[in-house]
């Protein structure tokens, strides 16, 4: 585990870290160096509660608040319910929203039926307890990249993804059928430093509180 | 050519040089501290049946287990747990011996994670069995401490809590079964938005509420003072218990923690987990397992603690002499 006296907090690159910035500066702390890293990886902010920033991709912030190299994470709730474990999930930092859907080609009937069905996704764990809860039976095939693709090309007969405005879908057309989740940034946290940095972790949770 | 033969498979690993003195040092120590408070050192086959952690309700799901066969086709597991042997072996070949039976062990433990890989899990632990009251945990709360700290571990952070507490609020908050399962879990995970989301939809706002503010009142899943009254009287009896535990633990840093969901179901009363700087998980756990007992057919109380031996072995408080 890192330094006992000062917190480091692992954020997810790309949006979300633009939106926790924007927390952090509502708060009163300089992210002079958040927003030009350079080539540093490990980045001071400065404020009231002084900590120290590291940027990584979503599953990486969950593989670090969970080893305890990392005392907070900001990430989506579509990966922590893809991966997630054990940690704590305290606060939902609201930002970031966007739905968490099953998609099927505009007038298909995907539950119609008694074929066995193909569903496309980056997210193989989510879709398999939806699919599970829903009592289908599916394969699931897990795509990298653009997961509308796959029904276009015969792949599948749906998938479920994560939709901010659903523009992607209908040009694609597709429509979305079913909500499997409601998706938002969260801040989470190691339980053990819940546990031995108290003091300094209720302040940071209460800061970011504060800051929504 | 081919080398499949060379690896071993995934999650497990050789233990060699220093590495095997570490942890078999850590272990050996905490048996012998173990014997001076009158422990004696069990071991139970690293092979025993399935059927024997159904029948205890073992909560792992069956892909959590690895599994294999005995000769005569009946499903065996890798001990994935080390207090239901135990307690198979005081309720059958133990079962004359004088009574508070005092265990102790040092085996590991098997699990299968979610991601395929086999996980051994080094542990160390005892088992009291025959003695209920809160003078027993009090006594089995500073041995664990006492051990802990015969190894060079200064300083522990306690927390307890009880496996009733939370449970006590369920019957009347008429939630289905899969929104209680919810509820706990979300408990564990402090998630205290989707807390608040699934109480909100409840029957009984009067329970839902006190669930409430036993819990969130007080900051971040503990309850120190400044919460309402707890109305429900099966709570406010175990607040009374844990609050006069934790005084009777005077000099130690001991914190009661409301939201503590045990994760294993045959827990019936206090649970514990200490935590020390330094390491990123719980470096002991336990609790009191009062049903067990009966469930091979002698009812009878006890507790019991495990230490985890790899968390232990990464901390450079840790003597290894």
């Amino acid at each position: 585990m890192n330094n006992d006296a000062l917190l480091r907090i692992a954020v997810t690159k790309g949006r979300l870290l633009e939106k926790s910035i924007g927390m952090f500066e509502r708060a009163g702390a300089d992210c002079a160096a958040l927003r030009a890293p350079g080539r540093r990886l490990t980045l001071p902010v400065l404020g009231n509660i002084p900590f120290e920033v590291v940027l990584a991709k979503a599953p990486d912030v969950i593989t670090y608040v969970e080893h305890g190299v990392c005392d907070f994470g900001i990430v989506g709730k579509d990966t922590i319910l893809e991966l997630g474990s054990s940690f704590y999930e305290v606060l939902d930092l609201r930002f970031g929203a966007c739905r968490f859907v099953l998609a099927v080609p505009d007038g298909t009937d995907f539950f119609g039926g008694l074929r066995h069905r193909t569903v496309a996704t980056k997210y193989p764990n989510v879709t398999r307890n939806f699919l599970e809860k829903k009592g289908v039976d599916a394969d699931i095939v897990k795509i990298e990249g653009s997961v509308e693709l796959a029904p276009i090309l015969g792949l599948a007969d749906g998938i479920v993804d994560i939709v901010e405005t659903g523009g992607t879908l209908r040009e694609n057309g597709l429509a979305p059928i079913e909500d499997v989740a409601y998706v938002s940034a969260r801040l989470i946290a190691n339980i053990a430093a819940v546990k031995t940095k108290k003091a300094l972790v209720t302040d940071f949770i209460n800061m970011c509180k504060g800051a929504l | 050519m081919n080398n499949r033969w060379i690896g071993i498979p995934s999650g497990l690993k050789d233990e060699l040089g220093q590495e095997t003195a570490r942890l078999g040092g850590i272990g050996r120590r905490v048996i012998s501290a173990l014997a001076a408070s009158g422990f004696t050192q069990i071991q139970t086959p690293v092979l025993e049946y399935y059927d024997l952690f159904i029948h205890a309700g073992l909560p792992l799901p069956q892909e959590a287990i690895l599994k294999t066969e005995d000769r005569a086709g009946r499903m065996c597991v890798m001990r994935p747990d080390s207090t239901i042997p135990a307690a198979r072996v005081a309720a059958t070949k133990l079962r004359g011996d004088e009574r508070p039976l005092k265990l102790s062990y040092e085996q590991p433990v098997f699990r299968v994670q979610p991601d395929g890989k086999i996980a051994k899990y080094a542990q160390a632990g005892i088992e009291y069995i025959g003695a209920g009251g809160s003078d027993t945990d009090i006594e089995v709360l500073r041995l664990l401490l006492g051990t802990l700290r015969g190894i060079g571990l200064e300083t522990l952070h306690l927390e307890i809590g009880h496996a009733g507490l939370i449970r006590a609020f369920l019957p009347e908050l008429g939630l289905s079964e899969d929104s209680q399962a919810d509820l706990l879990h979300a408990f564990e995970r402090r998630n205290f938005a989707v807390v608040g989301d699934i109480l909100a939809q409840c029957g009984s706002r009067e329970e839902a509420e006190g669930l409430y503010n036993l819990v969130m009142l007080s900051g971040a899943g503990d309850c120190g003072g400044g919460t309402k009254p707890i109305q429900n009287a099966r709570a406010r009896r175990i607040l009374d218990e844990l609050n006069a535990l934790i005084r009777a633990l005077s000099g130690e840093d001991a914190a009661l923690d409301c939201a503590m969901v045990s994760r294993m179901d045959y827990y019936t009363g206090l649970i514990f987990r200490v935590y020390a700087p330094g390491a990123s998980r719980e470096i002991a756990v336990g609790g009191r397992y009062d049903a067990l007992m009966e469930k091979f057919g002698q009812a009878e109380p006890a507790i019991g603690f495990v230490l985890d031996i790899d968390a232990l072995s990464g901390l450079e408080a840790v003597c290894h002499e």
